[in-house]
């Protein structure tokens, strides 16, 4: 019988400090069996659980594009146990994965359509997963625009990538930090504001919101006043997890559990759930 | 289905003959209490008592289990990774059968609920620790002749007293007999051969059928769910009946840990040097770290979230998902909280 708990073990192919805290790094992590790496096969929004022999399992969004072959990508925020052991551990070092886990963000649905792309801070992960892939496809989508602020230049993410992105003419870049800073030329205020200043048409347009709840709950309105309806607004949710697999009990917001049935729910969905996230 | 009759004083031989085929869990005393036990002797097996006092879901899936196993020698794992460290090793799956002597009807439903669970399609979903012990353990039932005034096992899907849903064999006490009903291929082969038990005569039949007629009958709380289902999720969350009906629960913990149907658990990993287990452990929804984030964020910050939970879940969630309501009526929540809540009045709280 095929026992799901048992994670893949990955080696760090290298780890990535990615922003002037110190606080967030990114591992990018190979498989050490083909057949596993094979067997792997997810859709940005989805997320896996990192395993560290004798310290626990986290689940984390995979911030890699399926479009990117041989590795996978995760940046991981310090916080507690398993995480700051992770941020002390080296490149070389073995690991385990245990995924594709979660509904991914609706791709097909996305194509042919417009998206918008809102984020703040660190949950910009899988939102880099999926931009990176729909600018592998770029053919299968309307305009993409892209919405992204952090508090400072430093704590923004993949900034080599949000550069690259930001040369193309493919793609509507909006980076932003919430005060002036020095030597940062780009834009300057919250995510809310920049929303509504870069105002998106929500004619035959998805929007994907990534952030911190307080970033969250300001954009919405804007959102709604820019004409998006509820069930063209998708989150994602993070609730505390253990097995991952809709089993252990423990990250269920009414009956759905964030593991299984999640983490991407449209706003419309989440207006029918407990706000237990 | 074989009838057959087997003397009282015949039953302790016939489960240590069982105990030399493979392992028997039975009701047994474990100092004040009554608890599934594996026996070798079969004079240990009590079956004229009321219900253990845990339910009997830790032979399928334990308080506390071994997942896998690992060592964390750094060394090795740069030189050997393939092989060893850091690595995870499935543990070993039982080897011998076992069968579950004497389990009462509500908590053979259980098993039916939490099979639900551990089984949701699709080999990623597939709980291997509790399927892999489920198709190896043979289950024996002991019908209730007395239910007590706890016991609603006649209400939501649950077929009362003598229900022979997920039984491969139903046990009737009748006088200084039991008659044996066998229900299925795997209580046949379990039987097969066994001293003490021979054909059912009529007089046994009938009798065991008005045990039967009569324990039903002292069934008489009935508690009824009808109007929940159509209930929508938010009407019942923001139901005011929650703002008082969580006051006095301490958050023990006690009713999950005694349920058979609760399923919550954790995982946590332990390590001697550098030998390592990863486990699980059963966990309660009742506590307040169980939902909490690494940040401080709490999704269910209060006892009265924590409390909602547990009945939404079986009465709501678990309707929504599976199409059944997730208790099967045992009591034990009943008996054993230490402030007297009673799910009988919650859930006629929520039917309302
Ligand atoms: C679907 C999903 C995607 C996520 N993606 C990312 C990501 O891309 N980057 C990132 O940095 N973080 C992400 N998180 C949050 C991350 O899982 C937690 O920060 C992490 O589990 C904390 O673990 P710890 O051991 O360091 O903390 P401790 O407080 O020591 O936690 C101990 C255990 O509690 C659990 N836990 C604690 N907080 C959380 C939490 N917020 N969410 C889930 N489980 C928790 C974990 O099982 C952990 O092993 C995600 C969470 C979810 C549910
Ligand atoms: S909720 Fe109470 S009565 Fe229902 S199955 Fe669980 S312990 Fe038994
Ligand atoms: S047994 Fe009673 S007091 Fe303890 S958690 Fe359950 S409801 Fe609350
Ligand atoms: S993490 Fe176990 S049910 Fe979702």
């Amino acid at each position: 019988m095929n026992n799901p708990y048992i994670p893949k073990p990955v080696r760090i192919e290298e780890i990535i400090t990615e922003t002037e805290d110190r606080n967030l790094k990114t591992f990018k992590l190979a498989f050490l069996n083909k057949e596993d790496e094979q067997a792997f096969r997810y859709t940005p929004g989805q997320f896996a659980e990192l395993s560290i022999a004798g310290k626990g399992e986290i689940p984390i969004g995979i911030a890699s594009s399926p479009t990117e072959k041989g590795h996978l990508l995760f940046t991981v925020n310090k916080v507690g146990v398993v995480t700051t052991q992770l941020h002390n551990m080296s490149v070389g070092e073995v690991m385990g994965v245990r995924g594709p886990l979660g509904k991914p963000y609706p791709i097909d649905k996305l194509e042919g359509k417009n998206v918008v792309i809102v984020s703040g801070g660190f949950a910009f992960t899988t939102l880099r997963s999926t931009i990176a892939y729909m600018l592998e496809n770029r053919e299968r989508f309307g305009n993409i625009t892209v919405i992204y602020g952090a508090r400072t230049p430093g704590m923004l993410l993949y900034k080599d990538q949000l550069k690259e992105w930001q040369d193309r003419d493919d793609i509507d870049m909006h980076v932003t930090v919430d005060k002036k800073a020095e030597g940062w030329t780009g834009k300057v205020g919250f995510v809310p504001a920049v929303t509504k200043e870069v105002a998106p048409s929500a004619d035959n347009t998805y929007v994907l919101v990534c952030g911190p709840p307080i970033m969250i709950k300001f954009t919405q309105p804007v959102l709604t006043e820019l004409g998006f309806t509820p069930e063209t607004i998708i989150m994602s949710l993070e609730n505390r997890m253990k097995c991952g697999i809709g089993v252990c009990g423990r990250c269920n917001v009414g009956p759905n559990y964030v593991c299984k049935d999640g983490p991407v729910f449209t706003l419309a969905e989440l207006n029918e759930m407990p706000k237990e996230y | 289905m074989k009838e057959m009759v087997i003397n009282k004083g015949d039953m302790a031989g016939l489960l240590t003959e069982l105990a030399g085929e493979m392992t028997v869990i039975a009701p047994a005393k474990k100092g004040d209490n009554l608890l599934f036990e594996p026996i070798s002797d079969g004079s240990k097996a009590v079956l004229d008592s009321a219900n253990t006092r845990l339910s009997p879901k830790g032979v399928l899936f334990p308080q506390c289990e071994q997942m896998m196993t690992f060592t964390t020698d750094r060394k090795q794992a740069r030189l050997v990774a393939a092989e060893n460290a850091g690595i995870m090793q499935d543990v070993k799956p039982l080897d011998q059968g076992q069968v579950i002597w004497g389990i009462r009807p509500c908590d053979t439903a259980g098993f039916l609920i939490l099979d639900k669970v551990f089984n949701q399609g699709g080999a990623e979903y597939e709980d291997a620790y509790y399927l892999r012990r489920r198709e190896k353990t043979a289950i024996v039932g002991l019908g209730c002749n007395k239910p007590l005034s706890t016991c609603f096992c006649t209400s939501f899907d649950n077929g009362g007293p003598f229900a022979t849903n997920g039984l491969d064999v139903l046990l009737t006490e009748v006088g200084d007999k039991y008659v044996v009903t066998v229900l299925t291929d795997k209580g046949e082969a379990l039987l097969k051969g066994k001293n003490g038990l021979s054909e059912a005569d009529s007089a046994s039949i009938d009798q065991a059928g008005q045990i039967k007629d009569a324990a039903l009958k002292l069934v008489y709380s009935s508690i009824k769910a009808d109007k929940i289902k159509g209930k929508t999720t938010m009407e019942l969350f923001d139901d005011p009946c929650w703002d008082t009906l969580y006051e006095t629960c301490m958050a023990c913990g006690v009713c999950t840990y005694s349920c058979p149907t609760c399923h919550c658990f954790d995982i946590q990993d332990e390590m001697i040097d550098t030998e390592g287990v990863r486990m699980r452990n059963w966990d309660s929804c009742m506590f307040s770290l169980f939902t909490a984030h690494a940040t401080g964020h709490n999704p269910r910050p209060t006892k009265k979230e924590r409390f909602k939970q547990r009945f939404m879940h079986k009465f709501k969630y678990f309707q929504e998902k599976f199409d059944r309501i997730a208790c099967v009526g045992c009591g034990r929540c009943i008996q054993l909280c230490p402030v007297n809540i009673d799910v009988r009045q919650v859930v006629k709280e929520m039917n309302r």
